[in-house]
């Protein structure tokens, strides 16, 4: 009966401490995160269109190093599309790669609109892309990258009694990032967003350091994806 | 008891000096799985060979820090692709060179690993693995004879892996094979004199979407 007693208020107590570190660790993330600031731009050229058995893809330009999108980011920007009020069909990157080797390669991938409508005339390669459902085809270039040099100080020492830091860093995060929209039915460029996200992070140490990190990246990718699907659904 | 305590103290540190001074290597390894390619086979019977060197062929870099096994991913994929390039692509075991020893095909194909190279990191000062990988296609008529040779040269790269350094190397080296292999596909048929062995074998013209046989520039 104790036992029974002692247990259950034991699961009283773990299900109140479950939810104040619910409640506290909203304003804590809220606090450790570092401002950013994102702007959306769009330009549309043509009317778009997608019905529910068409899909989408995400793909990284991949034509010189370090200029990429890295795979983090055109995930974030394919998952992103799957889910919210208008979620997509989404194929992934590397499923559509492999199902259309060797033309989307880093050095074959078609750079342009008319190149793309090229390989289409191609009726193998068309009889792939209609054949995995994919309507858009949707270009990421763009990276994300400390900016200026940082400022501040922070020193550290160790000692037999313990050890700390003391001090403050600060640097700027910047995510520049533009997607091209292709529509594989009417090979026709459908138009382009670009999304820009920038910060400021910080290192304040008292003993112990505790980042502020700006997370510019996934403001551009949860900005991009949200204005890819609003663009992509639109009537 | 007292000292075999105080021995086992120092046993993970022992065993640590041990990994440490044996000069231990890494051993990268390549996937075989490659995609098959997407394109029209052209209408010809292709014998292939792969040499022993070929397939056996490791990269070893200085001090054998780093060993790529190249030779069983590149048989892997070069299957892919001559079986998706040729109307029949079957591995031989003769020599290309031997005159009039090789019936029933129209010629024989030998890929050769004339190159690996790849840069880390930190010799880079950049974030990425750079890996280049050059291949040397031989194409032999049925009766030994050179129709043509020609190098192509595949480039890949991977961002940096926290405590995966092998996986980075691995895609890139996977990256750079498939680079190399989408150029031979592409610019198979835009080679003069596979050209002009083509209509003198089939006597016709390809179709349109038959290997790469158009006249038109590369998509991009």
């Amino acid at each position: 009966m104790l036992a029974a007693l002692a247990k259950n208020r034991c699961q009283v107590s773990l299900a109140r401490l479950n939810q104040a570190l619910r409640i506290a660790a909203a304003p804590l993330a809220i606090l450790l995160a570092g401002c950013v600031t994102l702007k959306i731009d769009e330009l549309r050229q043509a009317e778009t269109d997608i019905a529910a058995s068409e899909a989408v893809v995400v793909l990284s330009r991949r034509d010189g190093i370090g200029l990429q999108a890295g795979e983090t980011f055109i995930d974030c920007v394919s998952d992103t599309l799957a889910t919210g009020n208008a979620p997509l069909r989404v194929v992934p990157e590397r499923i559509f790669v492999d199902r259309l080797f060797p033309w989307f390669e880093p050095g074959t991938a078609p750079s342009k609109i008319e190149a793309m409508a090229q390989l289409l005339r191609r009726r193998n390669v068309a009889e792939k892309i209609t054949d995995s459902g994919v309507r858009y085809l949707v270009w990421i270039d763009g990276t994300t990258q400390s900016v200026g040099g940082g400022g501040g100080g922070l020193a550290c020492a160790i000692g037999p009694g313990g050890g700390g830091c003391i001090g403050l860093l600060s640097w700027e995060n910047r995510s520049s990032y533009e997607a091209s929209i292709w529509d594989m039915k009417h090979a026709q460029s459908a138009g382009l967003i670009s999304a820009e996200a920038s910060g400021s992070s910080y290192l304040p140490a008292f003993i112990i350091p505790i980042p502020l990190i700006a997370r510019t990246q996934a403001a551009a990718c949860n900005g991009l994806a949200r204005q890819l699907q609003e663009f992509l659904t639109e009537d | 008891m007292g000292k075999l305590s105080v021995i086992s103290r120092f046993l993970p540190v022992l065993g640590l000096l041990a990994f440490t001074s044996s000069g231990c290597n890494t051993v990268v390894h390549i996937s075989k799985r490659f995609p098959s390619p997407v394109v029209e086979p052209l209408p010809v019977d292709i014998g292939v060979y792969y040499d022993e060197d070929f397939r056996s062929y490791q990269y070893r870099s200085k001090g054998e820090k780093w060993v790529v096994p190249i030779g069983p991913a590149s048989v892997a994929l070069f299957n892919r692709v001559f079986t998706a390039m040729f109307e029949r692509a079957v591995p031989v075991e003769n020599q290309p060179s031997s005159p009039g020893r090789l019936p029933g095909f129209d010629a024989l194909i030998q890929p050769e690993i004339k190159g690996y190279e790849f840069l880390l990191p930190a010799a880079s000062g950049s974030d990425f693995y750079q890996v280049s990988i050059e291949y040397r296609m031989n194409l032999y008529a049925s009766n030994g004879e050179v129709i043509d040779r020609w190098s192509i040269t595949g480039w890949g790269w991977s961002r940096s892996k926290f405590w995966r350094a092998g996986e980075a190397l691995a895609e890139a080296t996977t990256v750079a094979m498939r680079d190399a292999a989408a150029a031979m596909i592409i610019n198979f048929t835009r080679r003069r004199r596979i050209k002009d062995w083509l209509s003198q074998v089939n006597g016709r013209e390809l179709s349109d979407n038959a290997g790469s046989s158009r006249e038109e520039p590369l998509p991009g």
